[in-house]
């Protein structure tokens, strides 16, 4: 119970997708006009995470590791589509304020990243768990940017309007996005490192290259590589970022 | 309006006004994580153009003659993706063996554009703005519409990396070193590119 | 070799069964999304046309609507749907056109309007509407919509330096795509409504 519980904390905290491995970045600022926004694309994107976690975990045996992108694309892909025909059919405004950003949850890094770094090597209740927690680290971070730029850029909290307030309309706007994404990072950076010189940020941007590495249709991550960046996962921080990127550039330079 | 104009003003629209990093988010992670010189940026730039402006071309087709005759269109996610996949697959391995100057200029980044959400971006765009299934000129109004999204995407990356080498060499506040620095360099980008807007 | 093979047939096997299953999942909520489409736009009908009570479908002319439009010199616009709209006793009240502009800044817009049977526009609503957040799609506040209620006029125009007469329309600010495509429609709508179906002439 302990280890699942361990899954959730990890998710929600100490590995936040958005604030700490900066993953995820594209729908965490296309949609985050409101916080209602936020939890509709942070929950969406969760049932499909703990979906594929699911089932990748439970075929992890079956699935040949040289077709192992492949599959696991079309199991995201799959559970996507059922998410967006859901969603239209029953709750359609979400559908429409989400758009174009619901199929795109296939290319969202976290899912992915997760199918490979975890639910590939984890049991299925592990790959569960994790799976619940990421996403709930994920829906909390988007509702908290939704939050603030639906507070600071259109005066409203949650649809209701704030008295007084004269908003600014650019923190809706694209501009906005990436200003409180922006301020929000720099707070972590404080918090995490005070007030000493550091360069975890680099870290953070490997994490994204190396997040689209790992899509790269399984030649650059290797089977061996993949098991070195689970031994690295453990001792947690930003430390494992950086080691990861470099597995993935060796591979690469190999090729 | 004629066609030709049409397409220009499709052309401006998704290379400067929407573009595709500074409006509507896609391809973010390319855009901040290789952005940091501009020779390895305008690599990245024309490997993007290059996947896309295919990649439109292909999914715009595929769109047009089995999914919407068929019925087939809740199909599309996982039919643009897969071949999405298999497309960048394959043009590393044409590259390789038919190209090998241009495979070493484009092929270190060529795995990175898979999940590139830019590209099933523009895949699905073309779809949702009813291009692929126009009646006359559908399949150029879908690359015409991929390739300039792409350009748009070199445009705001090689910016982004020239202004990334300049600021450097800055005194930056340690809280806002890295990754928020670049974050408010997007930002500012963003507002320069709303001046677009007033082309159309 | 065999390693391909199996890999192969196991891959196939994955993107069968995911295939099986969007399909049935596609089948179950074919209908709902049909009825949700269904329930938006009639709740859109009544909301633009408040003091009818019911609201006939009128058979669709596309040539000659389309042609009514294009002769007001618009391309990009499309009135698909007309409905007579009725009072309790069978009165035609107006119509209520359902439309398209193609001139949209994020896509499509796909808007219903109401006229009365003098020309008087009684109200207009979205049916999807995907502009930027923030400026086009301010479209959808009030503010811009009750620009059209309760105004009678031959075709709008809209106007960055306030609105004077009483065709005119308020551009939403930041958002002179949108406003230029919603106007657009309107006057497709109004024009479809005069040379088509004005007066209820076509009973």
């Amino acid at each position: 119970m302990k280890a699942y519980m361990e899954r959730i904390y990890n998710g929600l905290i100490k590995e936040n997708p958005t604030f700490v491995l900066f993953l995820g970045i594209c729908p965490t600022l296309a949609v985050t006009t409101s916080a209602l926004n936020g939890v509709g694309m942070g929950l969406s994107t969760m049932a499909v995470l703990v979906m594929s976690n699911l089932l990748i975990s439970l075929l992890r045996k079956v699935i040949p590791s040289q077709v192992r992108m492949p599959a696991y694309i079309t199991i995201i892909a799959s559970f996507v589509t059922i998410v967006h025909l859901l969603l239209e059919a029953y709750v359609p405004s979400l559908y429409e304020s989400l758009g174009l950003y619901i199929p795109l949850i296939v290319v969202n890094c976290i899912i992915l990243g997760r199918a490979e770094a975890y639910a590939s090597s984890h049991s299925v209740g592990l790959s569960l768990f994790d799976g619940i927690g990421m996403g709930l680290g994920f829906t909390v971070a988007l509702t908290c940017i939704g939050a603030v730029r639906e507070l600071l850029g259109a005066g409203t909290v949650l649809g209701f309007t704030v008295p007084v307030y004269e908003p600014a309309t650019i923190f809706i706007l694209a501009p906005g996005a990436f200003f409180v994404l922006a301020a929000l990072a720099a707070v972590m950076n404080r918090v995490q490192h005070g007030n000493g010189r550091t360069s975890t940020t680099d870290s953070c941007l490997e994490g994204c290259e190396h997040c689209t590495n790992m899509g790269c249709g399984g030649r650059v991550f290797t089977r061996a590589a993949v098991s070195e960046t689970e031994e690295a996962d453990v001792p947690a921080g930003g430390a494992e970022e950086i080691e990861k990127p470099a597995a993935a550039e060796e591979k690469e330079g190999q090729e | 309006m004629s066609t030709l104009q049409q397409l220009l003003l499709i052309a401006v629209g998704s290379a400067l006004v929407n573009n595709v990093v500074l409006s509507q988010f896609l391809g973010l992670c390319p855009f901040l994580g290789v952005s940091k010189n501009t020779k390895t940026a305008g690599g990245m730039g024309m490997a993007v153009i290059f996947v896309i402006t295919i990649a439109s071309l292909v999914t715009g087709a595929i769109y047009k003659f089995f999914l919407a005759p068929w019925d087939l269109t809740y199909l599309q996610t996982i039919v643009f993706i897969l071949v999405i996949a298999a497309l960048v697959q394959l043009v590393e391995m044409f590259l390789k063996k038919f190209s090998p100057a241009l495979y070493r200029a484009l092929g270190v980044y060529l795995p990175l554009i898979t999940t590139n959400c830019a590209v099933l971006g523009v895949a699905l765009t073309n779809v949702q703005k009813g291009y692929a299934t126009q009646a006359s000129f559908g399949l150029l109004t879908c690359v015409v519409n991929g390739a300039a999204t792409a350009v748009g995407f070199t445009i705001a990356i090689v910016i982004m990396a020239g202004i990334r080498e300049r600021i450097e060499h800055n005194d930056i506040s340690p809280s806002f070193q890295g990754m928020p620095i670049v974050l408010v360099t997007a930002g500012l980008m963003a507002m320069a590119f709303f001046g677009f807007s007033g082309l159309i | 070799m065999g390693n391909v093979i199996k890999s192969t047939c196991i891959f196939t096997l994955i993107t069968l069964v995911a295939g099986g299953l969007l399909g049935f999942t596609h089948e179950v909520t074919k209908e709902p999304i049909a009825r949700q489409e269904q329930l938006a736009k009639e709740k859109a009908l009544s909301e633009v046309f408040e003091v009818a009570s019911r609201y006939e479908q009128v058979e669709t002319d596309a040539e000659a609507w389309s042609g009514a439009i294009s002769d007001t010199g618009l391309t990009e616009e499309e009135v698909t749907e007309a409905y007579r709209a009725e009072s309790d006793n069978g009165n035609v009240l107006g119509y209520v056109l359902s439309g398209v502009s193609k001139e949209g800044y994020g896509g499509d817009i796909a808007f219903v309007m109401g006229v009365e049977n003098d020309g008087t526009v009684t109200g207009i609503s979205f049916l999807s509407l995907s502009e930027t957040a923030g400026l086009g799609m301010n479209a959808q506040k009030p503010e811009f919509k009750e620009q059209f209620a309760d105004k009678k006029a031959d075709s709008f125009t809209y106007t960055k330096d306030g609105a004077a007469a009483e065709n005119e329309i308020d551009a939403i600010s930041g958002a002179t795509i949108t406003t230029r495509a919603v106007t657009n429609g309107v006057n497709a709508g109004l024009a479809v409504f005069q040379t088509c179906l004005k007066g209820g002439q076509k009973e």
